[in-house]
């Protein structure tokens, strides 16, 4: 299968700090693909790059087969789909207000929700096991909710490729497991995920690939088992790790504490 | 009309105004009132033809457009309170964070000064609210970090700095007519409003409050962040000044008919999204008929509750203080 999205060349700087240099990624559909890196890698600039957010100084990014530049947001906000951190500082809309914000694309100025956005909402919710919060104050729920009201909203949006920032960031053991194997399962539905994680487990736990950034550069790029290893990961964040296969259905990457001291009991 | 709270409100907002104009110094008898409309309306018969001259002159040429005025400028204020609070994504801001009032204030006060003609005064007032904003804009534009925050910080730049002319014009005014004038004028007041100025501003303030209010699903999404609402496929740019610039039309067109009137901007949309929730889709609407129906009746208060009229300016500062200090304690449940 063709890729659906491109990256090719792309530099970009903030003012005068190089950012992103000559970044060549592409993405196919239905994969699950995560960035990992050390803070200040790229990764999220590059997600902004791929989402349109920021314009690259050199290169250029295709969506399906066109520039990305040329695609409207309209258009291009019914195929991809930002899920960012969360965030708290936003007004107390209800879950399901939240999940409508998803119909935008799809409404003229002086459109109102219609029973149809109603339904896709009420649907996108129900595939989250959320429909219970619908009335729920969106500031007022976990942050796993919350994540997944956004989730949910990129469903409604009606996106086929959903772009993610962090997603587990500041939530609990459970609420990571529980978003993650959502993913997965989402993605057996031939939807393409793209974020960015701080833990090699939750990449290897479920992605198809695993890009690892360094500097504004990709290093590596390939499965996860090939690029997640004891030399790559030292050289990201110079943490001697092991990473081991786990009763034949997986891999953990282990730190060795040894390695930099652990408190002596 | 979505939501029974918006048919509720503006079923009020009719009967207050109806019953507004039985109000004032000069009684009008229930009697008369509904003998003049059954005169109007349904063709029956008529009052003395003295009488019948003298409560149409009271009731559609002095009542009927201070009416109007308070609605219009009391919706207009909540409106554009109401869409600066998501557009900053803060509850704590009002129509007058971009420096609107004061510029206009201020262009006000200067063309007093420098000129005996009323139109002048109105369109200084008008054009120094926009210069304000501008100056705002363009501060902000200049240092293009984050570009709410600079706004915010832009705004009370330029709000500072109009405040400051304004003292400026106010020293040099000639203080036993032109100084009073100003003062009376920043308190705010509807006593000068007549036929003539409600039929020029009716029309632009409507359209301004319209615009504004069918903004609100892209007010939603704003306030939930600059970058969101991007990947919702919004043009953030073009959203943020069509606000801005409706908005500040419509505020700076209120202080062009009644001066600077204080606090509705800030507490009426905190009382609606108390009622309705924080959605501006039915949020704005629903703050437009409750901001008519409160300057409507603060103005009534002003007029009647003395023998004298007090400023309407500082009624609603003097009910707007402390009530907003009590609804601070539960207006959290609203935004945080």
């Amino acid at each position: 299968m063709s890729a659906l999205i491109t990256v090719e060349q792309v530099g970009f700087s903030y003012r005068k700090r190089q950012v992103l240099n000559r970044v060549n990624v592409s993405f196919r559909s239905g994969e699950v693909v995560s960035l990992l890196g050390p803070n200040g890698s790229g990764k999220t600039t590059l997600l902004k790059v791929m989402l349109g957010l920021l314009q690259p100084d050199t290169g250029e990014v295709f969506f399906a087969g066109r520039a990305l530049k040329t695609v409207s947001p309209k258009v291009l906000a019914r195929r991809i789909a930002y899920v960012p951190q969360i965030h708290r500082e936003a007004f107390a809309y209800t879950v399901e207000d939240v999940v409508l914000m998803g119909r935008m694309p799809y409404h003229t100025f002086f459109s109102t929700n219609s029973p149809v956005d109603r339904e896709i909402a009420a649907a996108a919710m129900e595939k989250l096991e959320i429909a219970h919060l619908r009335d729920r104050p969106y500031t007022e729920v976990s942050g796993g909710e919350r994540q997944l009201a956004l989730i949910a909203r990129s469903l409604t949006q009606g996106a086929d490729v959903f772009i993610m920032d962090e997603p587990v960031n500041g939530l609990d053991y459970g609420n990571q497991m529980r978003l993650l194997s959502g993913i997965r399962n989402l993605a057996k539905e031939g939807l393409t995920f793209i974020m960015t994680t701080h833990f090699p487990d939750h990449a290897l736990m479920t992605s198809d690939r695993v890009i690892l950034m360094q500097q504004g550069a990709v290093v590596a790029d390939g499965l996860p088992e090939e690029t997640i290893t004891r030399e790559t990961i030292f050289a990201l964040y110079r943490i001697d790790v092991d990473v081991v296969a786990v009763n034949g259905n997986g891999r953990v990457c282990m730190p060795v504490w040894s390695t930099y001291g652990r408190a002596k009991n | 009309m979505k939501k029974p709270v918006h048919f509720l409100l503006a079923s009020l907002l009719v009967v207050a105004a109806l019953f507004s104009l039985t109000l004032g110094q000069y009684h009008v008898p229930i009697k008369d009132f509904l003998a003049l409309a059954g005169w109007r309306i349904f063709g029956l018969e008529q009052l003395h033809q003295e009488k019948a001259a003298l409560v149409k002159n009271i009731l559609f040429n002095i009542r009927l457009p201070r009416i109007i005025a308070a609605m219009l400028i009391g919706a207009s204020l909540s409106v554009s309170g109401g869409a600066f609070q998501a557009l900053f994504i803060n509850p704590l801001v009002s129509p007058g964070l971009l420096g609107v009032l004061a510029g206009a204030s201020f262009g006000a006060a200067l063309a007093m000064v420098l000129s005996k003609s009323w139109a002048l005064v109105q369109l200084s007032t008008l054009l120094f609210g926009f210069v304000a904003v501008g100056f705002a804009i363009g501060i902000a534009k200049v240092y293009r970090i984050h570009s709410v925050i600079m706004l915010v910080l832009g705004g009370i730049i330029s709000g500072a700095f109009f405040t400051a002319l304004l003292s400026i014009i106010k020293y040099t005014a000639d203080p036993s007519d032109q100084l009073p004038a100003i003062v009376y004028w920043l308190m705010g007041s509807l006593s000068a409003v007549d036929r003539g100025t409600v039929s020029i501003i009716s029309a632009p303030l409507l359209i301004g409050i319209l615009v504004v209010i069918f903004h609100g699903r892209q007010l939603n999404i704003l306030s939930m962040g600059e970058e969101e609402a991007q990947s919702l496929g919004i043009n953030v740019r073009r959203v943020r000044l069509t606000v801005i610039f409706f908005a500040t039309l419509i505020s700076a067109l209120t202080v062009m008919v009644g001066g600077m009137i204080g606090w509705v901007g800030l507490i009426i949309p905190h009382i609606c999204r108390m009622i309705v929730g924080p959605n501006n889709q039915t949020l704005l609407p629903a703050t437009a008929f409750m901001g008519a129906l409160y300057l409507l009746l603060i103005d009534d208060i002003s007029r009647l509750l003395f023998t004298f009229e007090i400023p309407i300016g500082i009624v609603t500062s003097l009910i707007g203080i402390p009530f907003f200090a009590l609804v601070l304690k539960n207006a959290q449940r609203g935004w945080r």
